[in-house]
């Protein structure tokens, strides 16, 4: 019903939450001794405008035919700055965010912002699973750019450790596999694969790949 | 990452006409550890806050309300070098439109950020900005100056050095192959790019221009056609498809072409540019709205230009209401009474609009005034309104020699801009019922001319010299006043001669060709000093071949 609508909606809420951030950021500085108290609410907004940032973008690539803005970036770039937003979502978790850039080539053609959305969203959902590890890396492939994010939680037919699965709505995956498609070269598009990493032993975890061309 | 004394010693600006947002990106930078932040609600205040001390960092919303957006506060920012080396601009957008504004522009920032700007990130592309500025500053440095011939050599230097930045150093590349002239090579390089990343918008436009220089408009067309199927915000596949409309004559398809551009892409720029063509094809209540608009929407803002008004006040005389000619020209003199430019407009208009009211007294004291003012040092379009007023009022001599010498000066400005002076003279010619004259105008083959001088001097290049002195010699023929073709003859026969040995004929046709250069003091003058000492050299070596062919075509 009435898409347009909605996403005018959700613009003005995340608009309006972005103000209550602001006062709560003045207000922590102010009274730092009510940081326990304020300090969640505060986590908690910027989380609820980061979906709503994803609710918007998805909505724009389907109503309005979004393009991505592809410049020469640096991959090992893109990994450093989602796990430095992975380092501080898992530091309550003592979950410990490892980036591997050692294969990844010098420069490739993408949209930071929307990379950067997306990877987001993925560690955030690893970070929701996993029991210690987060792993970033990238590497070339086949004439492909590889962003990966794996985590050493149940694996995709797992359940999760915490208890915060309420949360899922599928909004995380469905960015991703949009921001994949909106990267294009040579008639090639963006993909997501999403791999389970149970070795029929001890060992599990899931691994999002972003596949870029 | 950046080290926090890097950060602190910043001084930053930020631009945004929402007041929360300004305090925002404020606290964000503070977070960064930089210390100098200088808030802007607009972009005028922004300009006031750049000139009383410089920036190093500035970060600007697109939308900045009425008037001057982000994008043009940063063109007028780079024209005006009002930041120093190394300084960076960031534009900033909601997350809505960020791709239009990015496909849209011509001039490009160092970066987009997208609201709500967190601080990683835009720690993170401060970062990395700062690291291309060090990387590749000499380059940067050399373009900047206008060295064009050293930027390129830095940029094959620093391509050949490592991986990073390669797209950044083609494009560079590819924007000095053009100021020097060198098509064929600029071609190269846009196909270059073209093969690292097909969708690079610049390097397919690039190879618009070059075609379109060399002489090859279909191919132009075509392409420009492609770009702006695929970009329909692209600002400069607009631009580059009305200087290919304007120099084949065909105005009311450029009007079309501006109208959709003024319409995609809003601006006070591009609706200028929709007036001025709707002027020249007769077009005058488009002319009217489309001006309209340009002076109401810049009348706070930085990119006000008194031109517009009297563009609008010619106009008005035009559809016949001589009277708010009048009053727009004098609001326009009221604002910057000081300007020698606008005084000369005004006069203008003011002799055209009495003579119309039939007022013979006014008439004949805007005319003194006019008199007075007609050498004004102004750019082409400007000097041809004077000299439309010039002939209004019977100055017919001054008014003509006025004409000439704007088109003489336009010789040396952008196709773009020459195309469209030519354009504006012959309406002036025709206007002042001397339709013979504006035939004489639009027959001249000048721009024709320009391409074979080109093409001889690559025959020459690929050591074909006596070629080369036929084909510019067939291109002078055709425009024997032209200050591209008149530079590239004395080249052509001073390198032949250097060659093939000194020849009376060849001797006397520089020395002609030179005094006409000197004449009319178009030419570059450390270019023309240099063909001097040259002529000398030859005039003392004697007949003697002094070089190899191999080496001149190297």
């Amino acid at each position: 019903m009435f898409p347009g609508l909605s996403a005018l909606v959700v613009h003005d809420l995340k608009n309006r939450l972005a103000v209550h951030e602001q006062r709560l950021t003045e207000l922590l500085a102010a009274h730092p001794d009510l940081a326990a108290e304020l300090g969640p609410l505060r986590t908690d907004a910027v989380a609820l405008q980061r979906r709503l940032v994803a609710f918007l973008t998805l909505y724009r690539a389907d109503a309005h035919g979004l393009a991505a803005n592809e410049q020469e970036e640096d991959p090992a770039r893109a990994l450093a700055q989602a796990a430095r937003f992975g380092r501080t979502i898992a530091a309550r978790q003592e979950i410990e965010v490892q980036v591997d850039a050692s294969h990844a080539p010098a420069d490739w053609f993408f949209d930071a912002y929307l990379i950067g959305l997306a990877l987001e969203a993925a560690v955030d959902n690893a970070a929701r699973y996993a029991r210690s590890t987060i792993r970033l890396s990238a590497r070339c492939e086949d004439g492909w750019l590889v962003l990966a994010v794996e985590d050493d939680g149940p694996g995709l037919d797992g359940e999760p450790d915490t208890a915060t699965d309420g949360e899922r709505t599928g909004l995380g995956t469905e960015l991703c596999r949009t921001v994949a498609r909106l990267h294009t070269n040579d008639g090639r598009c963006g993909e997501l694969r999403l791999l389970d990493l149970w070795d029929g032993e001890g060992a599990s975890g899931t691994r999002f790949e972003l596949r870029l061309p | 990452m950046l080290s926090a004394s890097q950060l602190k010693g910043m001084r930053a600006l930020v631009v945004d006409d929402i007041r929360e947002m300004r305090t925002r990106l404020r606290d964000t930078l503070a977070d960064a550890q930089i210390k100098d932040i200088v808030l802007a609600a607009d972009a005028r205040s922004a300009v006031e806050a750049i000139r009383a001390a410089p920036f190093n960092l500035i970060l600007s919303d697109y939308y900045l309300g009425p008037g001057t957006n982000g994008q043009q506060l940063l063109e007028y920012v780079r024209q005006e070098r009002l930041m120093p080396p190394g300084g960076l601009f960031f534009v900033i957008s909601a997350d809505s439109t960020i791709d239009r504004v990015a496909s849209a522009a011509e001039m490009l920032p160092d970066g987009y950020l997208v609201k709500p700007v967190a601080t990683d990130r835009l720690l993170s592309r401060i970062e990395e900005a700062l690291a291309r500025q060090v990387a590749l500053r000499p380059m940067y440095e050399a373009v900047h100056a206008g060295r064009f011939a050293e930027g390129l050599e830095h940029c094959v230097r620093l391509e050949k050095a490592g991986p990073h930045h390669r797209v950044e150093l083609l494009r560079h590349a590819s924007m000095c192959q053009v100021a020097l002239g060198r098509w064929d090579d600029a071609l190269q390089t846009y196909r270059r790019a073209l093969k690292v990343r097909s969708s690079m918008t610049w390097a397919s436009l690039g190879i618009a221009r070059c075609v379109l220089a060399m002489g090859d408009i279909e191919a132009a067309r075509q392409r420009l056609h492609t770009i702006l199927k695929e970009r329909r915000y692209h600002a400069g596949a607009y631009e580059l498809l009305l200087e290919l409309l304007e120099r084949t004559g065909d105005v009311s398809g450029a009007l079309k072409v501006a109208t959709t551009a003024a319409e995609h892409i809003p601006s006070a720029l591009r609706s200028r540019r929709q007036a001025e063509i709707a002027y020249l094809a007769g077009e005058l209540d488009t002319a009217d709205a489309a001006l309209s608009k340009v002076v109401r929407q810049t009348a706070n803002a930085i990119t006000r230009d008194s031109r517009n008004g009297a563009l609008l006040a010619q106009v008005s005389l035009e559809r016949g209401d001589p009277r708010r000619a009048i009053k727009l020209i004098a609001k326009e003199l009221a604002d910057q009474p000081d300007d020698a430019r606008t005084q000369a407009l005004a006069a203008a208009i003011d002799v055209q609009a009495w003579t119309a009211l039939e007022q013979p007294v006014e008439a004949e004291a805007a005319a003194k005034r006019l008199a007075g003012v007609l050498g004004v040092d102004a750019e082409p379009h400007t000097r041809l309104l004077i000299a439309k007023a010039a002939l209004t009022a019977g100055m017919t001599d001054q008014g003509l020699a006025l004409l000439d010498a704007a088109v003489a000066a336009a010789e040396r400005l952008p196709a773009a801009e020459n195309a469209s002076t030519r354009a504006l003279a012959n309406k002036v010619l025709v206007d002042a019922g001397m339709p013979e004259r504006a035939a004489a105008l639009s027959v001249d083959r000048s721009e024709e001319a320009a391409k074979d001088a080109e093409a001889a001097v690559r025959k020459l290049r690929a050591g074909g010299f006596d070629e080369a002195v036929s084909m510019v010699n067939a291109a002078l023929s055709k425009a024997r006043n032209h200050t591209r073709v008149l530079t590239a003859a004395v080249e052509i026969y001073l390198m032949t001669m250097r060659v093939k040995g000194v020849r009376p004929d060849l001797l006397a046709q520089v020395q002609a060709a030179l005094v006409r250069l000197r004449e009319r003091g178009t030419a570059d003058p450390v270019r023309l000093k240099m063909m001097d000492a040259y002529l000398h050299k030859l005039e003392s070596a004697g007949r003697a071949p002094a070089v190899e062919a191999s080496e001149v075509a190297s």
